[in-house]
């Protein structure tokens, strides 16, 4: 048995009716495809860096160190 | 015997007074000293406190007082600069502080170490006491000054940012540019330089806060600051250099050095007559530094990080 309003939209609110508008249009699951898309490049390129990246060792020498002024007084 | 009078009881006059008073006489007086009867031709008078001290260094330079200002004041600084006081054969240092005064002492030493130079850099970190607090909330609004090309440029105050390295424990910090009278009193010393900034650290909050009234009362004194000095140029044979060297101290000790090494020098007969400024090439800077550090303030010098 069909549940449902006299004018054919399903009870229970608004976003079903945007989901079928959308879908209807062809573009819901386009966007979602290149989301997804962007996302997975998005995660390899991170990844990628992450794990390229070492950090390096940080400087063992330099910095700052006493002024000695020449003895010319 | 020569007195010196200190007018200001904040942090760095009575910081001050109690290194000098081991050798000389010294007296302490409040900052709204007015009574100068009681000096003689001579004497030292220090203005180690805040709000605007030109009139009065004009007033006692012409009762025959050697004047060293300690303050960071704008206006007071250029009208003293464009138009010196008469003065009765004595000196009138203007800014014997952390900056200005300190950060042109170090200016001409690296200076002193390359063939030209051509940019001179400053930052400064922390306050003083509560009157130099007041000052670097205010410096953070309006318009900063800085020197390029032979002209004055009126930058936005708060604006500029860039992270400066102070010497440990104080490290990296975010500093903008601010209202600080350093340029001018550089670009005296320094006539030849072409690029002359100065910034200070700030937070967000008190770059957000700037244009306000200070929220809160400043605390009593402020941590440990900082003070670095960037120098660039070329060596003998014409290549960039570039020479940096600063202190990590309370400001007020580092003011109170600095003023103090001015202080003794002039009694010493190592001050020219007339305005003088920390950085001239007149002065013997070494001397003047050697002063400071016996005063505990510990200069220091960036070495550079090698390159692999």
């Amino acid at each position: 048995m069909a549940v449902g309003c006299t004018d054919g939209r399903r009870p229970g609110g608004s976003v079903p009716d945007l989901w079928v508008f959308v879908a209807h249009w062809g573009v819901g699951v386009k966007l979602l495809r290149r989301m997804l898309g962007a996302l997975m490049i998005a995660g390899a390129v991170a990844g990628g860096i992450r794990l390229k990246g070492s950090g390096g060792v940080p400087p063992q020498r330099g910095g700052w160190r006493p002024l000695e002024l020449p003895d010319e007084r | 015997m020569t007195t010196v009078h200190v007018a200001g009881r904040g942090i760095v006059g009575t910081r001050l007074h109690r290194l000098l008073a081991e050798s000389m006489p010294v007296m302490l007086h409040d900052g709204r000293w007015r009574d100068v009867t009681g000096t003689s031709p001579g004497d030292v008078v220090v203005l180690a406190h805040g709000g605007p001290v030109a009139d009065r260094v004009r007033a006692l330079a012409a009762r025959g007082l050697h004047v060293v200002t300690v303050g960071d004041s704008i206006p007071d600084t250029v009208s003293l600069l464009d138009d010196p006081p008469a003065h009765l054969g004595t000196s009138i240092v203007l800014g014997a502080a952390m900056s200005p005064g300190l950060s042109g002492l170090i200016a001409r030493h690296l200076a002193n170490q390359l063939a030209s130079i051509d940019e001179i850099h400053i930052a400064i970190h922390g306050t003083a006491g509560p009157s130099c607090a007041r000052v670097h909330h205010r410096s953070l609004n309006g318009l900063s000054p800085g020197y390029r090309d032979g002209q004055w440029i009126d930058h936005v105050g708060g604006s500029g940012r860039e992270l400066c390295w102070f010497p440990e424990p104080i490290g990296a910090k975010d500093c903008y540019r601010a209202r600080i009278s350093s340029p001018y009193v550089l670009q005296r010393a320094f006539p030849d330089v072409a690029r002359i900034s100065a910034r200070r650290s700030a937070r967000r909050r008190d770059r957000f806060t700037a244009w306000l009234p200070m929220l809160r009362p400043p605390h009593p004194e402020g941590g440990v600051g900082g003070l670095r000095v960037e120098v660039r140029g070329s060596d003998a044979s014409g290549g960039r250099q570039v020479a940096i060297a600063g202190i990590a101290e309370l400001v007020g000790t580092a003011a109170a050095a600095t003023a103090a090494a001015m202080v003794t020098g002039l009694l010493d007969g190592l001050l020219h007559e007339g305005i003088v400024v920390a950085g001239d090439a007149e002065l013997p800077t070494v001397d003047l530094l050697a002063r400071v550090e016996r005063h505990g303030v510990r200069l220091q010098e960036f070495t550079g990080i090698p390159q692999p």
